[in-house]
C-alpha cells in the first residue's frame, strides 16, 4: 500500500566550520500531504475552494468573519491574481469569487 | 487555491526522567472547515517533518554564534522542508480533489501557528519586540501599532548588514540587532515564497498570548494587590456554580497551571477582587476578560470587532493603574502589546479558533507521543515515522471504506430537551419545608397563582390572596434537571446540568444555580437586554 502523503525522506546538514555535528531532519514533500487531504473521501463534503464575503444582510454593509475562506486575505490572493494574466487560476473561481 | 498552514512546537517526549523531544511540523490547509480540522481523527492535519533535536555543540562557539547557529539550523531545515510549496504556489499543481476532479491548486503558505519564541525565530525578529510590527521595545505599551514590518523591509535590514559586514559575524548581528532583527539568519527560508508575507503570517495564539500571557500577567497584579492570602480565602469560599471550577487551596499554591486552570480563573476572578482595587483597576481587568472572551468568538462582524476594539481601548485607558501601585514599572510586554494585532488577523484569515496552539497541541498526544511510546525508544524518530505511515493507512482505508460500502447516513440523535430523574428526590414535601430548607420564601403564593392559570375562570387580585391551598398539599421535590440548548456551534453537543440542592447538614447553604431564561427573541448576543 503507498504511503498515504508522501515518502519520508531524510536529509542531514552540517556546517563548514564544524563538519563532524550532524543535524538529521525527517520529512516528507508538503505536496503530497496536501494531495492527501483534498483526495480524502472523508473530507468530500467539506472542502471549500474559493474565497467568499458573507454579509450580515442585503444591504452588504456588517460583513462577517468567521471560516478562514471569510477572511480578506484569501479573498485578496485569489481574486487579485486572477484578473492578472500570468495567473493561471482554473475559471471557476473567478465566475464564484466574482 | 489552498491555505497552507504550518505549525511548529517542541514537545517533550519523556514525562519525568529523560530528555527526549520532538520537534513536529504539521500542515494542514484553510479549505477544510475549522470544526473538521480540529477533529484529531480525521487524519485532516498532517505531520509533515521533525526538525533536527540534537543539541548544538558550544564547544568553540560564543554564545552569540551558538544562537546564531541555532537560528541558521531551523531555517535551513525548513527551507528544505518547504521548498516544494515555492514552485507549486507560483504555477500551480493538478491535484485530484475528494469526488475524483481534477483541479490546478496554488498552495500558499497563509497561516504560521507557533508561541512568542518561535514566532521571533521563524520572522526573523530580535527576541522582545513585536513580530508585526516596528515598535520599538520601549514603546510596546502604546496602543497605536508602529510601522507594518513586512517582508521586503526584513529582507532589505539583512541585505545591508551583509553589505556592511563584509564577512564579519558579529558586525552583521550587531546591524541586524540595531534594527531589531535577529542576527543570524543571513538567508530565512520564507524569503522566496509567492504571496506569503511572513509577519502577516503569524496569527494570534489565544493560548499563550492571552491566558498564559497578559491573563497570567494579571493574576499576579491582582494577588499583590489584593494580598496572597486574602484573594486565596476569597477563592476559597466561592459557592457551587455551574461550570465553575472550586481552588479549594487556593491558587497561590499552584505550580505549573495549565491552560484550562488559567481558564477556570478568568471565570471568577473579577468577582473575587472588585472591591478591594480602585475602580480604575477594576475596569481594566473588566475590559481585559472582555478582550479575551470576545477573541474568542468563533464567528465576527463589524459589530463584535467594534467590542473588542472598544474592551482593548478601555483596557489601554485604565492599565496605567497597575503602574501607579507599584506592580510593575513599565507595560512594555510584547504579548501584551500583541492585542493590538487581533482585529487585522480576524479580519484577514478569520476567527482565532482557525489557528489556535491548543489544537496542535492536542495532536502532539496523538502524533508525536503515541508514536514514541510504540518505539523501542532507541533511535526513535524512523520508528515513529513508521508508525505514523502505518497509522496513516488504516485511517485512510477506513475513510475510503466508508465513503463506498456506507450510504451518508444522517441520524440526528433523538434529544430531550429536558429531563429529570425518573422519582423525586424528595417526594411529598409539605410547602413550609420547602420554603425553609430550598431557600424558597412565598413559595406557597407564587405556587398558587401559577395554579391559578390554569383554571378555566381564574380568580383576581384579593380573592386569589384569601384563597389557600389544601393544608395537606404536597409537591415532589427534585434537586436537578439536564437539558441540552441548542448548541452554539456545529458537530458540538452541549448537556447543562441544572442543580438545586437545600440545605442539609454537609451543605449548610445548599447549592442553588442561577438559570437565565430567555422571554422574548429581543435579546442580545452580548447583553442581557431582552432577557429576564
Amino acid at each position: 500500500m503507498p504511503d498515504r502523503a508522501g515518502e519520508w525522506m531524510t536529509r542531514t546538514l552540517s556546517f563548514n566550520d564544524k563538519p563532524d555535528d550532524e543535524y538529521t531532519i525527517r520529512y516528507r514533500n508538503p505536496i503530497d500531504a496536501i494531495k492527501s487531504i483534498w483526495e480524502d473521501p472523508a473530507n468530500a463534503e467539506h472542502l471549500v475552494f474559493s474565497p467568499k464575503k458573507i454579509f450580515s444582510d442585503t444591504s452588504r454593509t456588517n460583513r462577517i468573519f468567521n471560516e478562514m475562506w471569510t477572511g480578506k486575505w484569501w479573498h485578496s490572493i485569489q481574486v487579485s491574481e486572477t484578473l492578472s494574466s500570468h495567473c493561471n487560476f482554473s475559471k471557476f473561481v473567478v465566475v464564484k469569487a466574482s | 487555491m489552498a491555505p497552507v498552514i504550518i505549525a511548529t512546537d517542541k514537545t517533550q517526549l519523556t514525562q519525568f526522567s529523560g530528555n527526549k523531544s520532538a520537534y513536529p511540523v504539521y500542515l494542514t490547509v484553510g479549505n477544510l472547515p475549522k470544526a473538521v480540522r480540529r477533529q484529531p481523527s480525521q487524519n485532516s492535519c498532517i505531520l509533515i517533518a521533525y526538525l533536527s533535536v540534537e543539541k548544538v555543540n558550544r564547544s568553540k562557539m560564543t554564545e552569540l554564534e551558538h544562537r546564531s547557529r541555532v537560528q541558521r539550523i531551523f531555517h535551513e531545515s525548513m527551507k528544505t522542508i518547504l521548498e516544494p510549496l515555492k514552485q507549486a504556489g507560483k504555477d500551480g499543481v493538478r491535484m485530484k480533489d475528494s469526488k475524483g476532479a481534477i483541479r490546478q491548486v496554488h498552495p500558499v503558505l497563509s497561516c504560521y501557528v507557533a508561541d512568542y519564541p518561535e514566532q521571533c525565530l521563524v520572522t526573523c525578529t530580535k527576541y522582545g519586540t513585536c513580530v508585526k510590527c516596528c515598535q520599538d521595545a520601549l514603546h510596546l505599551e502604546d496602543i497605536e501599532p508602529a510601522l507594518p514590518r513586512t517582508k521586503k523591509w526584513t529582507i532589505n535590514v539583512i541585505q545591508q548588514a551583509k553589505n556592511l559586514s563584509r564577512g564579519s559575524s558579529v558586525k552583521f548581528h550587531q546591524h541586524c540587532m540595531d534594527n531589531d532583527v535577529a542576527g543570524g539568519i543571513y538567508s530565512p527560508f520564507w524569503q522566496d515564497f509567492p504571496y506569503t508575507d511572513i509577519h502577516h503570517a503569524i496569527t494570534p495564539d489565544v493560548l499563550h498570548q492571552l491566558y498564559q500571557g497578559v491573563f497570567k500577567h494579571v493574576v499576579e497584579w491582582c494577588r499583590s494587590i489584593v494580598g496572597e492570602k486574602e484573594l486565596d480565602r476569597r477563592i476559597q469560599v466561592l459557592p457551587y456554580g455551574y461550570g465553575l471550577r472550586q481552588f479549594r487551596k487556593g491558587i497561590s499554591k499552584l505550580s505549573q497551571i495549565s491552560g484550562t486552570e488559567r481558564k477556570n480563573m478568568a471565570k471568577i476572578l473579577l468577582g473575587c477582587v472588585h472591591d478591594i482595587m480602585a475602580p480604575g483597576g477594576v475596569k481594566a481587568v473588566k475590559a481585559l476578560l472582555d478582550f479575551i472572551y470576545l477573541a474568542q468568538y468563533s464567528t465576527h462582524d463589524q459589530i463584535t470587532l467594534g467590542y473588542l476594539r472598544d474592551s482593548l481601548e478601555e483596557f489601554h485607558k485604565y492599565k496605567q493603574y497597575f503602574v501607579l501601585v507599584g506592580c510593575r514599572e513599565h507595560l512594555n510586554i510584547p504579548k501584551l502589546h500583541s492585542l493590538i494585532h487581533y482585529i487585522q488577523a480576524i479580519e484577514l484569515f478569520g476567527t482565532t479558533d482557525n489557528y489556535n496552539t491548543e489544537m496542535f497541541e492536542r495532536l502532539h498526544i496523538d502524533f508525536a507521543k503515541q508514536g514514541w511510546r510504540a518505539s523501542n525508544q532507541r533511535d526513535e524518530f524512523p520508528q515513529m515515522i513508521t508508525w505514523l505511515s502505518r497509522r496513516e493507512k488504516l485511517i485512510s482505508f477506513h475513510n475510503s471504506l466508508h465513503a463506498q460500502l456506507i450510504p451518508t447516513q444522517s441520524n440526528p440523535s433523538k434529544r430531550v430537551p429536558k429531563s429529570i430523574a425518573k422519582y423525586p428526590n424528595y417526594p411529598n414535601r409539605s410547602i413550609p419545608l420547602i420554603e425553609q430548607l430550598h431557600l424558597a420564601p412565598e413559595f406557597r403564593r407564587h405556587l398558587k397563582q401559577y395554579l391559578n392559570t390554569f383554571i378555566s375562570h381564574p380568580l383576581s387580585g384579593r380573592s386569589l390572596d384569601q384563597a389557600d391551598l389544601p393544608d395537606l398539599f404536597t409537591v415532589n421535590v427534585y434537586n436537578m434537571f439536564r437539558f441540552q440548548p441548542p448548541a452554539l456551534q456545529d458537530n458540538n453537543e452541549e448537556a447543562d446540568t441544572v442543580k438545586a440542592m437545600p440545605i442539609s447538614r454537609t451543605r449548610p447553604h445548599g447549592r442553588f444555580d442561577t438559570v437565565v431564561v430567555m422571554d422574548s427573541d429581543n435579546a442580545e448576543a452580548t447583553g442581557m437586554a431582552g432577557i429576564v
